[in-house]
């Protein structure tokens, strides 16, 4: 009755190793949380797999950073846009009554875009409306990474790395609203929200690092390895916390729009990536789909079996955009968002690929991503995993 | 002697030892205790007497109800209530449930549920597929149609069919009712809800007889015998099939009870009676009330409650039936079936069909790691565990009286748990260091040496079934020595239990207890030694041909002589006489 199964080549080696007095006797906690990452075979070292927990804006919120202040709440926000599209201010007051919930608002929010004096939606039309000037970062530090070779006197200085010339221009955007600000390993509210909202449908995404050496106390020896992240077939399963379970098992989708594997060195139990384009399907809901450009990647394999790091480069804006314009006054009225003063600014802060007229078409970005210990397999794979040659203790088929 | 039907006094019947009284009337008037265990004492057995037991009245357990009404209604009919727990005795809640009453709240619950139940099979929905007859007119009472509704049900609800008298009341009542109504259907409702809330449906009455090929010998009577066997094999009261050999007498004759053994046991229902039995002896109704601290451990779900029990479950099955392997290769197989979500608790990578909400898979871990057996899955380490860490000491015990069937006495009540539960001291970073320091005291030596040597070979599982390696950042030390065998691993340990007499004498002990419903006399011991065992051995521990030889043999039927008090279900003979 039973039929062919995959098992955990990995375990059966770190069990192997950990049967040895030599390990065990200094390994210590280090050893326990490198026998809880997922392993797989590889041709040099280990293959380590995580499904990716949480992904988004890199924020380094400090005060002061918005020396011009933040931008305003919702309540404040809308009865600027209701007086500047000409309500008195008893009218103004007559409609804030019950605010968000009065059902008067949002008609006039939605309808406040003007072209050739024709109400039109704001959303799909955001330059139908003078550029609100939203507020930005004038800050020293925000994560990401040196992507023109460059350092300016407006870049910033990654908080983690030093590095200086960072190009980030996407957080300069959006750094100021109350709803994306945070010091991690705070998650900012809107984006934690956006998360949130999204697990239970979207693939999970999925990391996979080849060629990990450990050494005997659980660091990670220097030398070359190879990454992939990839979309999954299914969202991950949250547990009793609310968070992705972990060491659950991941198929890759073939999808070719997710398919991102990028070589580069581990140093210091870092790893840090050549230059690449990163494609990825998301949710709808947020972002449709990525396209960084000249992106960098950096991940920390931490020794409690997690990892964690920045992705950077340069990201179409427009998609951007979209992630803020479709929920509509939804995300205005609740969130604090100021959707055609984002739009503005993600155009006027973009900083490369340029068009025809000159219009940059991507903004420099950068990108959180962390990952849990969890098993991730490519189509390809379970026959290769089931093989005698990468698994001595093969698997029986019955 | 027997009571009468309207249980007010007692009446003597040729050969037939019966009790009749109303549920409510039992409970109210205080009768249960008097009840709940016939009145037939095992020390009256002559010396020269056969291997026979007592019989019992056992009250349906949980999973029955909900199979017979399944059974007779279909698993469209909802119970609509809740159930009193079941009581564990001797290890099983089979044998508990011969110790048992009802409560007032219990019947409270018992009547919800017969109500909710005969509604909806009168229900329009139901009516036209599960009452065999339509009505002349649906604002009348209809005697004929009443009649056949309620035989056919009665019989497969109280296991044989109706008296005439019982019948005839029924019939009454539903007649009545419709009248007084002006609707049929209500009126059947009606009976039927009191078929339900009976204790001849409620209760297993098992009724003896004289043997008449064994002068001074009892035996249960046959449908007390079909009762017996369909529960056992298949947890399931009686299909028509087994009452109607009942009825020819086929299931007194050596030929007529292999026919209906085989058939029962080649149907795939037989899963159901080993689920049931596994159940019980495992203790699984612990899983009831079983928490986690889930703060520690975030990944014990309700699904991972849920999925534990089952993962134990396919695995008996499948190595059990579907195999036909070794008992004792339970505790050393790297076979099981997993979910994701269990595979998650282990950190295995397994590969799952897409698409599928609950995929189970069958899963072989690789030799060399400690998942080896139903005592490394979580629903032993799990379920015998404290809420935040695991506790060598209550899996030890578990392992002593559930596999092996040896009792370990319960602490004194003075003991100071103190340093075994605070797993903080830097002292003591493992629970081997703990349990050492704790068991100097004179008063917990004895029983540690019983529970400590096998449970610290458990302890690099933690709480909820995942592997650790580590603890308080010291190496766990899995060794131990169970009845002189030592052993360096939870692998060790899984042979050693494979190896060890109790394992496979313990394994028939229970299944004859489940089967039987009271724990063995001398008589039934003896027998089981001689017999049971031996052949168990003989085939190879193979747990069908175990099933086979218990539900084959006399003294499975057997019963001790009947005292003044005792319970009957009519014979067929008598059956014929009153029809």
């Amino acid at each position: 009755m039973l039929k062919q199964t995959s098992l955990s080549v990995g375990q059966a080696r770190i069990m192997r190793r950990l049967r040895s007095k030599a390990a065990l006797g200094c390994m210590g906690l280090a050893a326990l949380a490198s026998f809880a990452v997922p392993l797989s075979s590889a041709s040099a070292g280990e293959t380590r797999g995580y499904v990716v927990s949480w992904f988004h804006r890199a924020s380094y919120s400090q005060d002061g950073d918005c020396p011009a202040g933040l931008n305003p709440n919702a309540d404040v926000m809308v009865r600027n846009i209701l007086k500047n599209i000409g309500k008195t201010p008893d009218e103004v007051d007559a409609l804030m009554v019950g605010f968000p919930n009065n059902p008067g608002i949002r008609p006039l929010i939605v309808n406040r875009g003007r072209i050739n004096g024709q109400q039109v939606n704001i959303y799909q039309n955001p330059a139908s409306e003078p550029d609100p000037m939203v507020h930005t970062v004038k800050g020293h530090f925000a994560y990401g990474f040196n992507l023109d070779g460059k350092v300016k006197a407006d870049d910033f200085v990654d908080p983690e790395t030093n590095e200086a010339g960072v190009d980030n221009q996407l957080y300069r955007a959006l750094g100021c609203f109350h709803t994306e600000r945070a010091m991690p390993p705070e998650r900012p509210s809107y984006p934690a929200i956006q998360w949130d909202m999204t697990r239970d449908q979207m693939p999970a995404w999925v990391i996979r690092i080849d060629g990990v050496e450990a050494n005997a106390d659980g660091s990670i020896k220097d030398g070359d390895a190879t990454v992939d992240i990839h979309r999954a077939t299914g969202p991950v399963i949250r547990n009793v916390s609310g968070e992705p379970q972990s060491d659950m098992t991941f198929n890759v989708d073939s999808d070719l729009r997710s398919q991102n594997t990028v070589n580069g060195k581990i140093h210091n139990g870092v790893f840090t990536s050549e230059r690449f384009v990163f494609n990825m399907v998301d949710d709808p809901f947020a972002v449709p789909e990525y396209h960084i450009m000249d992106a960098k990647l950096r991940l920390t394999i931490k020794r409690d079996g997690t990892v964690t790091g920045i992705l950077g480069g340069y990201q179409p804006w427009m998609p951007l955009y979209v992630s803020y314009g479709l929920p509509g006054s939804t995300n205005e009225v609740n969130l604090s968002v100021d959707a055609p003063g984002i739009y503005y600014a993600l155009k006027k802060m973009a900083d490369a690929y340029p068009d025809k007229t000159g219009q940059n078409t991507a903004i420099s970005c950068a990108f959180v991503i962390e990952g849990i210990p969890a098993f991730v397999v490519k189509p390809q794979e379970p026959s290769k995993t089931a093989s005698a040659e990468s698994a001595p203790d093969a698997v029986r088929v019955h | 002697m027997t009571y009468n039907d309207k249980g007010k006094g007692m009446t003597s019947r040729s050969g037939i030892y019966r009790r009749s009284i109303p549920l409510r009337a039992m409970i109210l008037g205080g009768a249960m205790a008097a009840l709940s265990l016939v009145g037939i004492a095992d020390t009256a057995r002559a010396d020269s007497a056969p291997a026979a037991g007592a019989v019992a009245m056992r009250r349906l357990t949980q999973e029955q109800y909900r199979q017979i009404i399944t059974d007779v209604f279909g698993s469209t009919v909802s119970l609509g209530g809740r159930f009193e727990p079941d009581v564990r005795d001797a290890g099983l809640l089979a044998v508990g449930a011969g110790q048992v009453s009802v409560t007032a709240a219990g019947l409270e619950q018992y009547d919800n549920m017969a109500r909710s139940i005969a509604a909806q099979v009168v229900d329009e929905k139901h009516r036209a597929l599960l009452v065999p007859c339509k009505p002349a007119s649906d604002t009348a009472a209809d005697d004929a149609c009443a009649k056949q509704f309620l035989s056919k049900v009665g019989r497969l609800l109280y296991r044989r069919p109706l008296t005439d008298r019982e019948l005839a009341s029924q019939v009454a009542a539903a007649n009545a009712s419709a009248t007084k109504v002006k609707n049929f259907y209500s009126g059947l409702g009606l009976s039927l809800a009191g078929l339900l809330e009976a204790p001849q449906f409620l209760f297993r009455q098992e009724a003896v007889e004289p043997d008449p090929d064994h002068a001074g010998w009892y035996r249960l009577t046959a449908y007390s015998k079909a009762s017996r066997l369909s529960f056992f094999l298949w947890n399931a009261a009686p299909d028509p099939e087994l009452l109607t050999a009942a009825e020819k007498g086929d299931l007194n004759t050596s030929s007529g009870l292999k026919k209906q053994v085989d058939r029962m046991l080649a149907s795939p229902r037989v899963e159901t009676g080993v689920r049931a039995f596994f159940s019980d002896m495992l203790a699984f109704d612990g899983f009831n009330t079983l928490a986690k601290d889930t703060t520690l451990y975030p990944k014990f779900t309700s699904n991972v409650l849920s999925d534990s029990q089952e993962q134990t479950l396919r695995t008996i099955v499948d190595h059990l039936l579907v195999q036909t392997g070794d008992y004792r290769d339970l505790f050393t197989t790297h076979k099981t079936f997993l979910t994701p979500l269990l595979a998650s608790i282990y950190r295995v990578q397994a590969t799952f069909p897409e698409g599928v909400l609950a995929p189970w898979v069958p899963f072989e871990f690789p030799a060399d790691v400690p998942q080896a057996g139903i005592l490394t899955e979580a629903s032993f380490v799990g379920l015998h565990s404290q809420p935040g860490r695991s506790s060598a000491t209550v899996r030890g015990k578990a392992l002593r009286e559930v596999m092996l069937c040896q009792k370990v006495p319960d602490p004194p009540g003075n003991v100071n748990f103190n340093l075994v539960q605070d797993t903080t001291n830097p002292n003591f970073k493992t629970a081997r260091q703990r349990l050492k320091a704790h068991a100097t005291e004179a008063t917990c030596v004895g029983c540690h040496k019983l529970m400590d040597p096998v449970g610290l070979a458990l302890e690099n599982f933690d709480t909820i079934g995942g592997y650790r390696s580590m603890e308080n950042g010291a190496a766990i030390d899995a060794s131990g020595e169970l009845d002189g065998l030592k052993f360096n691993d939870v692998v060790g340990l899984g042979k050693a239990v494979h190896d060890n007499p109790a394992t496979s004498n313990c394994i028939v002990n229970r299944l004859y207890e489940f089967a039987a419903g009271h724990k063995p006399n001398k008589s039934e011991s003896e027998w089981m030694k001689s017999d049971l065992q031996k052949n168990f051995e003989a085939s190879g521990y193979k747990f069908p041909d175990l099933l086979r030889n218990i539900a084959s043999s006399d003294v499975f039927y057997r019963a001790l002589p009947p005292q003044t008090g005792a319970i009957d279900t009519p014979s067929p003979s008598k059956l014929a006489s009153e029809h």
